[in-house]
């Protein structure tokens, strides 16, 4: 094995260049949505001074010891559950939510913190050499992990963050190396509920596709028609869930399965969105050239919806170099994930990597019509302290990976 | 480790981004044009500017109508915050006077939008400009204003809530009066706030053009107000005046009664909305016998004095019965209209071929629309001479078989009494833009020539006749000489001539030599007096008399006219103010000796016989009556002889011979 000492080893400058390009072309648009805003007009600054506490945080935790970080994991998952706990005590009701605590000036979100937590717990907890992934106990746990602080977000609720909570969970432990059974027992109950949404046609259909996987997974009858009920169950409980759900998001699953339906209501954001990005072209209109976003069609667009102005502004161009600057640090991450020094070090290149291929997809996907609107926003560019500072956070874990990672040619 | 499981995680990664961009062609090249137009559609308000209508005015610039530019406020109480109800309450109250509770009252009604104030004046709604609350908008509100209520409302029209014109000069001119609109393209935020105008797109109105008419306003008040007094003490169901000038066209006033109030059309049942002059049509009666006698004279088929045996009024043509209301024996040409007799009418109309008969009836414009500029007109029913049947030469010379409107024998009339022209009526004298330069000006419009001079002069002669010793004496002015024709035709009721039911209708002209005015008064079916010459001509005589007063231009040289009624008025009023002689009429360029001679001459105190000769019989016997001398006549025609020779000293009760001959001049004619 030969020690390279070139800095580059040291420093994935391809991905941090990426990143630092997302966080100044996210400020441009803040800038461009707000700078006629009555009263937003103060958040590019206040982005500013995020990005720059960000990177300092971020080039702290680049330079701690590794171990730290695998010292840390426990305490951070306790600590965050008692934050999502406390938030629901104490916390402060915004737009409906209960996720915020205020620190004089400034406001905290633990369910971003939540996010750290559980990448950072759940990779500790699956590279443990004593769990078996594939054995039904270790399953049921490793989801708990990730059921609990979901369930209290839900609470909150906050479904944005439950979503990339639950995505992470199961991509960690399919990367901890469940077998495809075990993928399948985990996944099925999802998949039925989803087909549910769209009629009884769609659920019987995919029922009889389960009952197939089934017969080819060849398991004794029992553990078959456990599976079968579990995944009839979750179909039918989740009418039940359904109602737990605050209106407005109800609205927003039945919006997205039918966006015509209401054009004027949960709609209209997604409308406007695509409407915004559309009229922008190939070349786009300008910087501050967007009607769409001078005109504050679309409302708090400095937070979910700044894929519009880009879109609008930027046009097509713009968008797409947004996109190649996401995939750049998705293959960058992805890469990372076979170089790592540990599997536990693995995991959690592959939770954060998760966590922002989700974020990225369902904004990018809700901004052009693809997704239902759930409140999710863009890593690096959207304004917020929390998110920036959690993802820049995330980045420095990686980035502290990346430095310890393994040199061979 | 993970190498295969990476693999899948790529492989999902390309797929995502496919997707993605693949959207993002769709969206952003594909579908460009759709949402750049709908991002244009709410983002971009063009809102029309309408142009302030033009006004309309009366040939001295009075303004017969204008538009009002009012400011309408509304109220979205869905945008209100709270405490501001309180104070829009509060302005409102302090501006327009009304109590805070009611603004308040009005403001809580509502879910929506609510107009709290209407069509307020632009002074008050200044006062309102620099107070600004998100709830309250306000909107342009025209609104079209008649400052002379229902005056002229048949010329003028009126126009619907949009100011669009529904009727008459509102409706005709409604292209000049609209202007251009002009659009004020903004570009509006989510809420639907101005955030900057665009320029580019946006254009500001042209106001509407003015219409000058030839109307003069105060001969519209005259005529309507005697319009409507006349139709009212006669009562009639309604009536028609026009007046217009004989020597270009232009139409000076014109009324229909009863009348409507233009700015509340709506409320006025059908039939007074209808500018009868222009949309009525009805047989004309003898006010078309003046048009008959001009077609003879130019044609010289007769001549003035020619005697006519009018069968002492009973009559038979072709089996048709033809009567007099007033019955003579015989008359000359000249009385046959001054008297208006049927039978003589009829019997000298058949000396005109029906083709030439019916071509001057065309070209004094019968049968067509008159082509004046309102909207609306009929042309009314002549009959082609190949439909004409035995008697219909003998009815159209009554006035019967025919039908007109008012305009068109206003019109005619116009020919007769202006040298022969033809004119075309017409209302629109000037069209001005906002900055008041013309634009067109109406010249005014010859036809043809239909009658030479000589005979206009000769048929003019004939109407001073008629109401000087004929059936519109009612029309006599005191102190200006009027000619004219009366006219009572029986109303077709049902498919037969109602006797009860008749049009009474004068039409006259003034000054009689040299004609400015000619006016026509037409009433329907007076329920007191029949004959045109008691309704209509009476009607005609008070809108003259005015006319005359109020303006000095049409009769400058005002001469009293002595007539033998008037004479003994006169010799007591003479007692009181000697020596103040009348001034006598000079009429030698438009009356023959003889008409004059009988008007100034004084009879009643005379001791002495005067010289009857030349004069014809009816003047003569006239002459006799009044100096009390009874006589006997031999022959008709003129006086030829008298037994009593001129100078000689008379005393009532005597005796005269006076033997008659019809004129030299007649004895080339065919006599039938």
């Amino acid at each position: 094995m030969k020690i390279n000492y070139d800095i580059k080893d040291k420093f994935d400058f391809i991905m941090f260049a990426a990143v630092l390009a997302l966080f100044t072309f996210g400020l441009v648009a803040i800038y461009s949505a707000t700078v006629t805003h009555p009263t937003a007009y103060g958040n590019f600054q206040k982005q500013l001074f995020f990005g720059g506490f960000g990177l300092v945080i971020f080039f702290f935790i680049y330079f701690l010891p590794s171990q730290l970080i695998r010292l840390s994991a426990v305490p951070m998952y306790v600590l965050s559950i008692f934050f999502l706990i406390a938030v629901l005590a104490v916390g402060k009701v915004i737009s409906g939510s209960k996720s915020w605590f205020s620190i004089g000036p400034f406001g905290f979100q633990p369910s971003e913190f939540a996010k750290i937590g559980l990448i950072l717990f759940l990779a500790y907890w699956l590279s443990d050499s004593k769990r078996d992934i594939n054995s039904v106990k270790d399953i049921v746990l490793s989801l708990a992990i990730g059921l609990l602080p979901i369930f209290l977000i839900i609470l909150e609720p906050d479904t944005g963050t439950a979503i990339v909570l639950f995505f992470i969970t199961l991509v960690m432990i399919f990367w901890a190396g469940i077998s495809l059974f075990g993928l399948f027992v985990v996944l099925s109950p999802g998949i039925v509920t989803f087909s549910s949404l769209f009629g009884t046609a769609s659920l019987i259909i995919t029922l009889i596709f389960v009952i197939i996987a089934l017969v080819i997974f060849k398991r004794n009858l029992f553990t078959s028609a456990t599976i079968f009920v579990v995944n009839l169950a979750a179909s039918f409980f989740f009418d039940y869930g359904v109602r737990f759900l605050q209106p407005h998001q109800q609205k927003r699953i039945s919006s997205f399965l039918d966006p015509n339906a209401d054009p004027l209501g949960s709609g209209y954001n997604a409308l406007q969105a695509k409407v915004a990005i559309g009229s922008g072209g190939i070349i786009g209109k300008g910087f501050l050239q967007g009607n769409q976003t001078q005109l504050k069609f679309i409302p708090e667009q400095w937070t979910d919806f700044i894929y519009c102005v880009v879109g609008e502004e930027f046009g097509f161009v713009g968008s797409i170099f947004i996109l190649v600057m996401f995939l750049i640090i998705f293959l960058r991450l992805l890469r990372l994930t076979s170089h790592t020094k540990d599997t536990f070090s693995s995991l959690i290149v592959i939770g954060v990597l998760t966590l922002l291929l989700v974020h990225f997809g369902i904004n990018i996907g809700m901004n052009v019509g693809l997704t239902p609107v759930i409140g999710l926003p863009l890593p690096f560019l959207s304004y917020g302290g929390s998110s920036l500072l959690a993802n820049l956070v995330l980045m420095g874990i990686v980035f502290n990976i990346y430095r310890g990672k393994k040199h061979y040619q | 480790m993970n190498n295969g499981r990476a693999l899948i995680v790529l492989f999902g990664l390309v797929i995502f981004f496919a997707i993605l961009v693949t959207a993002l062609i769709n969206l952003q090249v594909g579908k460009h044009e759709k949402y750049k137009f709908l991002a244009d559609r709410q983002q971009n308000s063009g809102s029309q500017i309408i142009a302030q209508r033009g006004f309309i005015k009366d040939r001295n610039g009075k303004v017969l109508a204008f538009t009002n530019n009012d400011i309408s406020f509304f109220v979205d109480t869905r945008m209100l915050k709270k405490g501001e109800t309180e104070k829009i309450a509060e302005k409102f109250s302090e501006v327009f006077g009304k109590s805070k509770t009611y603004y308040k009252n009005l403001i809580n009604s509502s879910k929506k939008n609510i107009c709290i104030e209407k069509k307020a004046p632009m002074e008050k709604a200044l006062m309102i400009s620099d107070f600004t609350i998100d709830a309250l908008y306000k909107t342009e509100d025209y609104s079209r204003v008649y400052p002379y209520g229902s005056l002229a409302s048949h010329i003028v029209g009126y126009v619907d809530l949009k100011t669009n014109g529904i009727a008459g000069i509102e409706k005709q001119m409604n292209e000049n009066l609209t202007g251009e609109n002009g659009y004020r393209y903004i570009e509006q935020d989510v809420l639907g706030r101005m955030v900057s105008v665009n320029e580019e797109l946006s254009k500001t109105p042209v106001p509407g053009n003015d219409i000058l008419l030839t109307i003069n306003k105060d001969y519209q008040k005259v005529l309507e107000d005697e319009l409507q007094n006349g139709v009212k003490s006669f009562q009639g169901n309604s009536g028609v005046g026009i007046v217009m000038d004989p020597n270009n066209g232009e139409i000076l006033a014109m009324a229909s009664f009863p009348s409507y109030d233009p700015a509340n059309y709506n409320v006025f049942p059908d039939t007074t909305l209808r500018n009868r002059v222009l949309t009525d049509t009805y047989e004309p009666g003898s006010t078309i016998k003046s048009i008959i006698m001009s077609m003879l004279l130019e044609e010289n088929l007769v001549s003035e004095n020619e005697i006519i045996n009018t069968e002492n009024g009973r009559y038979k043509i072709k089996g048709a019965r033809i009567s007099d209301s007033h019955k003579y024996e015989q008359l000359t040409v000249r009385e046959v209209l001054e008297h208006s007799s049927n039978i003589g009418m009829v019997k000298l109309s058949d000396r005109i071929n029906p083709n030439t008969f019916y071509k001057y009836l065309r070209d004094f414009g019968f049968g067509n629309t008159t082509s004046i500029d309102l909207p609306g007109e009929t042309e009314g029913t002549l009959k082609k001479p190949a439909n004409f049947s035995g008697i219909s030469k003998a009815f159209i010379s009554q006035g019967y078989e025919i039908s007109i409107t008012p305009i068109q024998l206003l019109a005619a009339y116009g020919a007769l009494v202006n040298g022969g022209y033809l004119y075309q009526p017409f209302v629109v004298k000037e069209i001005k833009d906002f900055h008041g330069n013309t634009i067109e000006k109406s010249e005014p419009k010859k036809i043809r020539k239909i009658i030479n001079n000589e005979t206009s002069n000769k048929i003019k002669e004939f109407m001073i006749g008629v109401v000087e010793s004929g059936t519109g004496k009612a029309a006599q002015l005191k102190d200006l000489l009027v000619g004219g024709k009366t006219g009572t035709a029986q109303k077709l009721i049902n498919g037969r001539y109602s006797s009860r039911h008749h049009n009474s209708s004068f039409i006259g002209f003034f000054p009689a030599d040299n004609p400015k005015i000619v006016c026509l008064i037409l009433v329907d079916s007076p329920q007191i007096g029949r004959y045109g010459g008691q309704v209509a001509a009476p009607i005609f005589k008070a809108v003259a008399q005015r006319i005359v007063e109020a303006d000095v231009t049409i009769a400058p040289n005002k001469i009293r006219i002595d007539r033998k009624e008037d004479l003994i008025e006169e010799m007591f009023a003479d007692i009181n103010s000697e020596g103040i002689a009348p001034e006598i009429l000079n009429t030698s360029n438009i009356g023959e000796e003889t008409t004059v001679n009988r008007i100034k001459e004084d009879y009643s105190n005379r001791t002495t016989m005067p010289d009857l000769k030349n004069q014809s019989l009816r003047s003569a016997v006239t002459s006799l009556t009044q100096l009390g001398l009874k006589y006997k006549v031999i022959g008709t025609g003129k006086v030829v002889e008298q037994s009593i020779n001129p100078g000689d000293k008379i005393n009532p009760g005597d005796v005269v011979l006076i033997t008659c001959r019809a004129t030299e001049k007649l004895k080339g004619l065919k006599i039938n």
